[in-house]
């Protein structure tokens, strides 16, 4: 039977093996070519992350995150140009009073917070960003899919 | 009659005589006992209903965007707060409006009177000093006013109003208790849990985006429908997204006031998460929401050495 050619470990495992969906929302200009760079030297990082490109970090609003959980993401990822480098001069400063305050509103509700990871790379830092993605993805399996904020799963 | 309520109407009847404002912004008593109702008093005759005592709870900033030109508020601390917060956020312009502080010695939250009684209603209610007499058929019940005061009220560190026209000084303002704020589970499941309860509760009436004087968005984020950020029937996941957005939307600009405890026919309390965000906010950023006019909001700006703790690093 030419079934039996096939890879014993699709199908029927796939399905039952949980991986981690995590989204990431990375700035144009830094992390997103920091991606690229990882990308173009051949390195190595799990698969288990979607990009969104965003032209700053201070795009992303909190709503963006809770909404994310809310439709089934099992961790985020947000990062931005380290500060003082960003392209809009002080986006990722504004941004980072933002996102400071939702990990702590997070953290009260009793949301596990290491589901949510803010990270600064800048555009010549491949080798960061693929640690940075080992780091995440590691952290948020451990935690296992993400019950709390999940209304549906359309990730 | 009391000194303060004399005061309110001679101060309201002279804004108005004089023309100095078209309308005052006060308290008369409604139709139920311990449910004082917003009074807008247009003519010295208007001014002979405002009234004033422990049941004023409603923030009166609320209605600071209305289409009277000049508007006179009698405010307390909480009050005074929101005003300055409006005004720094360019609501309303500062010569519109006249700001009667009144010294404020804690609101009653009337849940807590029921659960004492054991009843939701009762016939009548007076205060007595420091002792509210409620009295419901034949039963009548003295509670230390002490005890059924708000929450917000107990802790309430600035009682009298910082930023004022006529500082009104019948009342004497009382002296917080202090640190009294109540600790967060250490156990991340419990704190969950207790989220996840009370937000179980909500009906997605917004009574209290209604009643908060800082939540004015022209269409909120709850009722936009293109993206649909958050659904409008009150699943589990929606109400625990819509009641984060609330408090992460007033972070920094918050008084707590409590009208939005006191107005959920539910009884949703989150205040714990909004006094989160007030004490993050002033630790990391060193801001007080209310505080000073000329103070910038934390989220209008930013700062280059703000603390990093959060960020995860590789």
């Amino acid at each position: 039977m030419t079934h039996s050619v096939q890879d014993p470990t699709s199908k029927n495992q796939k399905s039952s093996a949980w991986q981690p969906r995590i989204l990431a929302f990375l700035c144009n200009w830094c992390s997103y070519a920091g991606a690229d760079l990882a990308g173009v030297s051949r390195l190595q990082y799990p698969p288990n992350v979607r990009v969104i490109r965003v032209p700053c970090s201070a795009r992303v609003d909190p709503l963006f995150i809770l909404s994310a959980f809310r439709r089934g993401a099992d961790g985020v990822l947000v990062s931005g140009c380290h500060p003082g480098d960003c392209h809009y001069l002080a986006g990722n400063l504004a941004a980072r009073r933002r996102f400071a305050l939702l990990k702590a509103l997070l953290d009260e509700a009793g949301f596990e917070i290491d589901r949510l990871h803010f990270s600064w790379v800048s555009a010549a830092e491949g080798g960061r960003f693929a640690e940075l993605i080992h780091k995440v993805t590691e952290k948020v399996r451990a935690l296992g899919p993400a019950q709390p904020l999940a209304k549906e799963r359309r990730l | 009659m009391n000194e303060l309520i004399r005061q309110i109407r001679d101060t309201a009847r002279r804004l108005l005589e004089e023309r100095q404002v078209e309308l005052v912004l006060g308290f008369e008593a409604g139709p139920l006992p311990l449910r004082n109702t917003p009074c807008f008093a247009r003519s010295a005759d208007g001014a002979d209903r405002l009234t004033w005592d422990r049941a004023c709870g409603l923030n009166l900033a609320v209605f600071l965007d209305g289409p009277a030109r000049r508007i006179a508020i009698l405010a307390k601390g909480c009050d005074s707060r929101a005003i300055v917060n409006l005004l720094k956020e360019r609501r309303f312009a500062r010569e519109n409006i006249v700001i009667v502080g009144v010294p404020c010695e804690g609101m009653i939250d009337r849940r807590k009177v029921e659960r004492r009684l054991g009843e939701t209603d009762f016939d009548d209610a007076r205060f007595e000093g420091e002792r509210l007499v409620v009295r419901s058929g034949a039963r009548t019940l003295e509670l230390p006013v002490a005890e059924v005061l708000r929450d917000a009220c107990r802790e309430c560190a600035m009682p009298t109003p910082v930023f004022y026209d006529i500082l009104l000084d019948g009342a004497t303002a009382r002296i917080p208790a202090a640190g009294s704020e109540a600790a967060s589970p250490a156990d991340r499941a419990e704190r969950w849990q207790r989220f996840e309860a009370e937000a179980a509760k909500c009906i997605r009436c917004y009574a209290c985006r209604n009643v908060c004087p800082l939540c004015y968005c022209r269409e909120c984020c709850a009722d936009q429908s293109g993206p649909r950020w958050v659904g409008p029937a009150p699943t589990p996941a929606d109400n625990q997204v819509f009641l984060l957005m609330r408090a992460l939307h007033l972070a920094g600009r918050c008084v707590d006031c409590g009208a939005c405890i006191e107005a959920c026919p539910v009884g949703v309390d989150v205040r714990y998460l909004f006094k989160r965000m007030e004490r993050e906010v002033r630790e990391r950023f060193g801001y007080e929401s209310g505080r000073a006019l000329d103070e910038k909001p934390p989220l209008a700006g930013y700062g280059t050495d703000d603390p990093e703790d959060f960020i995860t690093d590789v």
